[in-house]
């Protein structure tokens, strides 16, 4: 279908383009096509190898000139000679251009003639739009298309508008159009190199809502910023531009938020966010820079329903706890005496909290229907029977928002001695965060690691070695309790040093791992998790080992300091047959959330030796 | 390497918004787990653009009022948040359907208790429908001198 309306485009655009009659001609500033405004708006970059210009979208039907893709001067042009065209209409250039119709008018100070653009005004008046808020949606971890956060674009109807509540406004959001049958590693894959079609949705936001924070789980930001009303017109003219146009979707550059960056900077010419995008967007990055531009106006926190619930059930009393387990799982019903004789506040926070946990579950852990259906109905028709009871606490912000935490940039330098072999090491880990590495605004226990290098320079032999490299590594920590009972899981695979019991030897490897994690206190978790090996080599014995093991250990993470220490083992049964047995501990002090002081140190017993490694040094986040 | 693809389609939103469902019933109220979006491939991912509208949603007899027409959308995403927000007398989701139908800020406290008092006339059984939903509410506020203004055909 999109094919079929860009053809149609095109002929439009051809058929118009033979019917032009001789314009005034009106002087041209020089090197008005330079101007970063018209850069801003038709999307052009400057080459990497010579400076000129060529603009990123792909679709003839966003340009007027046959040479617009390359030339913003042809382009600009084009343009110019087309808004002059008498007439208007829905295919005239003033209407399907209106941002660089206004824009020329305003540079080049042509008569501003009214235009009847009836299709452009309809869709703007519908939208209403007064302020226009970038929404965040936090990362959620099960997901690696989640796992950065998502962001897009909320059209906030005037305040005073008694017809209009926010939850029916209006989203602007790009994602990839991928083939409903896709798997997350083929999405990933294509994803990556550009295989699939950017698609922009407009949706109401409870839609958004509904999707991120009720089903995934995931806490949304809304950020408002303080464009003014004509900005915000800008926007959407736009928007409205580039409707309908190719524009490539690429998960780690062209992505989400790039396209909403474009948005922004037309808005407002001279901010430039689409600058900072060097080689990846984050979207919590793309936060950090909207906010360090200095567009925030106000930010309101919505935690997901998983955090409301996990919240709601924390500030029931201890027994009362108990009680809406005991309902939640059908041991205990809504009428018993055990809820009757709760007060009213009392009651009506238990069938609040008990009934936001058995819709969690329903969606989260897949209860049956048959349970859960008839149990959601008769809290509701209890609890409609209480009349002004007290609510359950809201959620509190979080003191550190997403925006805040550290830089997902980091650099390390350290030093150490491996065996007797003493070193100096260098890591770059591009993105994203350790459960080391300053906690504040991440999710507790998650790790998430992407093309990390660690290099070492040994000391005495002079020698460079690569001592890992990490493609991917992800790891959850989440604490299981009456109520909720996550697996806390582990993945990664790239290349690290392996001992062949004669020498070092870089390999690729695979692992994972699987298990549960139990809560010792605020801060505080102990983990077990069954692991699995694979090592790929040459220079193994059979070409290639692998091993089971465990992992066993103790996770505390506070804004001062985090530790992690424990027990690793691995049995390798196909080639070299040896048990590996590792204890390790690792901490690292924060300063503030862009340094860390770390020291590591591992003991370990393989092919019947002991031998001990330690490390320290200091981390930088950028 | 960049392929040329398929274009970014704005879908119109008059479209989205304010469409114009066929007769049915709509989902329900309480849905259970029926694939709707399974973990693993979350739907919503920078991701996949996703059909969230149902598509069969409806009033029996087709009450054409646009208003219903938006709160029931709205019933239809979010059912069993509106249904917890109708039983407790307050919320964001009761807020949200008081704009959908143009509700005065004067008759809201009405409109809300007006729901609350008839939770169960509303939502007889766990197996309610939106479309059973909304027209026991559009019958409510019917039958309701101070609010039965904001469901006229």
């Amino acid at each position: 279908m999109g094919f079929t309306l860009r053809i149609g485009q095109a002929v439009l655009w051809l058929a118009c383009s033979t019917a032009w009659a001789q314009a005034e001609s009106v002087k041209l500033p020089d090197n008005l096509h330079h101007n970063p405004t018209w850069l801003t708006l038709g999307h052009y970059h400057q080459d990497r190898f010579g400076s000129d210009y060529t603009s990123q979208a792909d679709d003839p039907a966003f340009f007027l000139s046959d040479n617009g893709k390359t030339s913003p001067r042809a382009e600009l042009e084009a343009t110019l000679k087309a808004i002059q065209q008498p007439g208007g209409g829905d295919s005239h250039a003033r209407c399907r251009f209106p941002a660089r119709d206004a824009w020329l008018r305003e540079q080049l100070d042509l008569p501003d003639t009214p235009v009847n653009c009836s299709a452009f005004e309809e869709w703007a008046g519908t939208l209403n739009t007064e302020k226009v808020t970038l929404v965040f949606a936090a990362s959620y971890l099960n997901s690696p298309s989640s796992m950065f956060g998502h962001t897009f674009l909320r059209l906030d109807p005037p305040q005073d508008d008694e017809e209009t509540d926010l939850l029916l406004a209006n989203t602007i959001s790009y994602a990839a159009d991928a083939a409903e049958h896709d798997s997350e590693l083929l999405f990933a894959y294509r994803g990556i190199f550009g295989g699939y079609p950017g698609i922009t949705s407009i949706k109401p936001y409870y839609e958004m809502i509904r999707l991120y924070n009720d089903i995934e789980h995931r806490d949304l930001w809304e950020y408002t910023l303080n464009l003014d009303q004509q900005e915000v017109d800008t926007l959407l003219a736009h928007t409205w531009e580039i409707q309908d146009k190719n524009f490539d979707y690429y998960f780690f550059d062209k992505n989400c938020a790039y396209r909403l960056l474009a948005l922004i900077d037309a808005a407002r010419p001279g901010t430039d966010l689409l600058d900072e995008v060097s080689t990846h967007a984050i979207p919590s990055d793309t936060v950090r820079w909207v906010r360090d531009a200095g567009l925030l106006e106000s930010i309101h926190y919505r935690p997901s329903a998983a955090t409301s619930v996990a919240h709601s059930l924390d500030s029931l009393p201890s027994d009362q706890q108990t009680i809406a387990a005991a309902v939640a799982n059908g041991y205990v019903t809504v009428n018993d005496q055990e809820v009757r004789e709760l007060t009213k506040d009392d009651r009506a926070q238990l069938l609040d909290a008990t009934y936001d946990y058995v819709r969690y579950q329903s969606e989260a852990e897949g209860w049956p229907r048959e349970h859960a259906a008839p149990l959601s109905h008769q809290l509701l028709v209890a609890r409609s029977q209480i009349d002004d009871a007290e609510e359950l606490p809201d959620v509190p912000e979080p003191e550190i928002r997403d925006d805040q935490g550290h830089d997902t940039f980091r650099l390390s330098l350290g030093s150490g001695q491996q065996a007797h072999s003493e070193f100096t090491q260098l890591t770059i880990r591009p993105a994203y965060h350790d459960v080391l590495d300053p906690p504040a605004g991440y999710r507790t226990g998650a790790q998430l690691q992407f093309l990390r290098l660690d290099a070492r320079l040994y000391h005495d032999t002079d020698e460079l070695q690569v001592e890992q490299i990490t493609g991917v590594e992800i790891r959850s920590l989440s604490p299981r309790n009456q109520f909720f009972a996550p697996i806390s899981w582990q993945v990664g695979f790239g290349g690290r040093r392996t001992d062949t019991g004669n020498d070092r030897v870089l390999t690729p490897y695979l692992e994972g791992g699987a298990g549960g994690s139990w809560s010792l206190g605020q801060n505080t978790q102990a983990f077990a998790i069954a692991t699995a090996d694979v090592e790929i080599d040459d220079d193994i014995k059979r070409g290639y080992d692998v091993a089971p093991g465990a992992d066993l250990g103790l996770l505390h993470q506070n804004n001062r300091f985090s530790l992690l220490t424990g027990v690793k083992t691995k049995a390798w049964i196909i080639s070299s047959q040896q048990r590996q047995d590792q204890f390790y501990a690792e901490a690292n002090w924060h300063i503030g959330r862009e340094f860390s002081l770390f020291a590591k140190f591992t003991r370990e017993d393989h092919y019947d030796r002991y031998q001990s490694t330690w490390q320290a040094g200091l981390h930088a986040y950028f | 390497m960049k392929k040329l693809i398929a274009g970014a389609i704005l879908l119109g939103a008059s479209s989205m918004v304010f469409a114009q469902p066929g007769c049915g019933v709509g989902s329900m109220i309480w849905k259970g787990q029926s694939g709707v979006v399974p973990h693993v491939l979350g739907a919503t991912t920078n991701g996949i653009a996703s059909q969230t509208v149902s598509m069969t949603l409806g009033l029996a007899g087709c009450n054409t009022n646009e208003n219903v027409q938006s709160m029931a959308m709205l019933i239809d995403a979010r059912g069993s948040a509106v249904a917890a927000d109708i039983s407790r007398g307050e919320g964001e989701n009761l807020n949200a359907m008081a704009a959908a139908l143009g509700v005065t800020p004067v008759d809201k406290k009405a409109f809300f208790e007006l729901l609350q008092n008839n939770f169960s006339v509303i939502f007889p059984h766990q197996d309610t429908a939106t479309g059973e939903a909304v027209d026991a509410i559009v019958a409510l506020l019917e039958q309701n001198d101070a609010l039965s203004k904001y469901v006229a055909a």
